[in-house]
């Protein structure tokens, strides 16, 4: 069907609309509206994150992340897709295995290479499915959708700190969640510091 | 990159020959590159002359079983090792090193002579603006700095950790490198091949600046010795140990015999501990005793500011290795 978005219009099928036009072709122009300044436009989402954790080894592996992520109408769902498992699975190198190196005493960035800085492989990466709930949101703009760029990289580390919370009982504060911090948060008293014990004597 | 001379000479005498000709420290042999190469874009490294082993001819690159024992030719990817049906079936340990180092892509390319020479992927060596003690200079920048990644047993000055899978392996073969100069060939222990690093010799390997590694010997092991190699590292592929254990024994009538076992990640060479691990010597394989002797094996470690999840880590790879040699 093609339709107008002008109130009240009727469709009409695309047949139809063919044989009228006789072979010749079919144009048509539209663009998206500004946004209403009545409202604030914004992209809801939420994660589940499943992890496993080895408790000797202090191994992390995300096995799985189901995102919702409300960008309105989908207009084009293998790039919507394609947004949130690239979103996600930056964002699980943000949360296991990235990390700025700095040398304190000269302030030179120690990792500044795609070696030393580590960002996950394909192996890191987990399985990702994206269940968009696909309403358009007409309050937004003129196409019913909404920005979905950087919205899927937002939840994914604090889920997984949550997921590790939930298999393991430790709760860890910053990024990256990596095998020196799981094992120290692991480890039955007497605690050691194994991350940074602080200034050698 | 500095500008360099390359030649590609077609035997093992004419690149000794190459070799000595060349001003002290001046010249370096050229195998698959993966090593040498970052570090002369690093300017970490800056040969004026690069000699090409690629058109060596009496240089092997295949790999032999003979008499239950393997010769490896120098210049043998890790793939091929990695690949080779004989090595999975009587030296697992091997064929695991191999699979775990580096990527497909790199694999393909690294020879096994080259793998024991690559120098420590210290982020302090390789970066050009410190003057490290390894480098010639009169301090290690790692033990008051970002030693996360760094050597938990004190070899010397220097706190790096040799970066090899495949030379864990290699150390607990007991394993000889067959070292050919302008004359001689000798063969050499992987110990005495793969020393700490001293202040008259800043590197970490005997071989002398005209010398060529042209082989590597594994004895033959009795055929109910079974060995493994465990890895930990800082995301699931391409990143050097954090920790490595290369494991090998037999269990005969629910004893352990032989118990080797070396550590990788920890020292500035493979790390042996078999003297530690000794006490499981006639045991059953039992979970206290494999505990005991994981501790033993980690016993005598300096943690530094950073790196002391290694120990936990390391005893958790060895408890790991010898239940899978028991099982």
């Amino acid at each position: 069907m093609i339709r107008s978005d002008q109130p009240g219009s009727e469709g009409i099928a695309l047949a139809r609309a063919c044989a009228a036009a006789g072979g010749r072709p079919i144009q048509a122009t539209g663009k998206r509206g500004a946004n209403r300044r009545s409202h604030a436009v914004r992209t809801f989402g939420a994660q589940c994150v499943e992890v496993e954790v080895d408790v000797e080894t202090g191994a992390v592996r995300v096995l799985r992340v189901v995102a919702a992520h409300d960008c309105g109408r989908v207009i084009n769902r293998q790039l919507v897709d394609s947004q949130v498992i690239g979103g996600v699975t930056q964002a699980v190198g943000f949360a296991l295995t990235e990390g700025r190196v700095v040398d304190a005493a000269t302030g030179v960035v120690l990792n500044a290479n795609l070696e030393d800085y580590k960002v996950p492989t394909f192996a890191d990466a987990p399985a990702v499915l994206h269940t968009p709930p696909d309403v358009a949101d007409w309050l937004a703009n003129s196409t019913g959708a909404k920005g979905i760029g950087e919205p899927p990289i937002i939840p994914t580390a604090p889920a997984i700190a949550n997921a590790i919370f939930d298999a393991v009982g430790v709760r860890l504060h910053g990024t990256p969640f990596n095998v020196c911090k799981i094992l120290e948060a692991l480890q039955s008293p007497p605690r050691a510091r194994l991350c940074d014990r602080g200034k050698a004597p | 990159m500095k500008a360099f001379d390359y030649v590609a000479p077609g035997s093992i005498e004419s690149s000794v020959r190459a070799l000595r000709a060349a001003p002290a420290d001046s010249a370096r042999l050229l195998a698959g590159g993966t090593d040498l190469l970052p570090l002369m874009k690093a300017h970490v490294a800056a040969p004026r002359l690069l000699v090409s082993l690629k058109r060596v001819a009496d240089l092997p690159r295949d790999i032999a079983l003979e008499r239950g024992g393997l010769v490896i030719g120098a210049l043998a990817t890790l793939a091929q090792i990695e690949q080779h049906p004989g090595i999975a079936s009587r030296f697992a340990v091997l064929a695991q090193a191999a699979a775990s180092a580096a990527t497909p892509q790199l694999r393909n390319m690294a020879t096994i002579g080259g793998t024991l020479l690559q120098r420590p992927r210290c982020w302090y060596f390789r970066d050009e603006r410190f003057h490290c003690w390894l480098k010639g200079g009169d301090r290690c920048h790692a033990r008051e700095g970002e030693n996360a990644l760094h050597a938990l047993f004190e070899t010397g000055p220097c706190r790096a950790v040799h970066p090899s899978d495949v030379a864990c392996a290699l150390s607990v073969l007991d394993a000889e490198i067959e070292v050919r100069s302008a004359r001689s060939s000798h063969t050499v222990p992987i110990g005495e091949f793969l020393v700490p690093p001293t202040e008259s010799r800043r590197t970490e390997t005997t071989l002398a600046a005209d010398e060529v590694v042209a082989a590597i010997r594994v004895p033959r092991t009795a055929s109910d010795v079974r060995s493994v190699y465990l890895k930990a590292m800082d995301r699931a592929a391409w990143a050097f140990a954090t920790v490595s254990v290369a494991a090998a024994a037999r269990v005969r009538q629910g004893r352990f015999e032989d118990v080797r076992v070396v550590l990788g990640g920890v020292a500035s060479v493979p790390w042996p501990v078999h003297a530690a691990v000794q006490s499981l010597h006639g045991e059953a394989p039992d979970a206290q005793a494999i505990m005991q002797a994981a501790r033993a094996a980690l016993e005598g470690a300096e943690p530094l500011r950073m790196n002391g999840y290694k120990v936990p880590l390391a005893e958790a790879l060895v408890r790991r290795a010898l239940h899978a040699l028991a099982t």
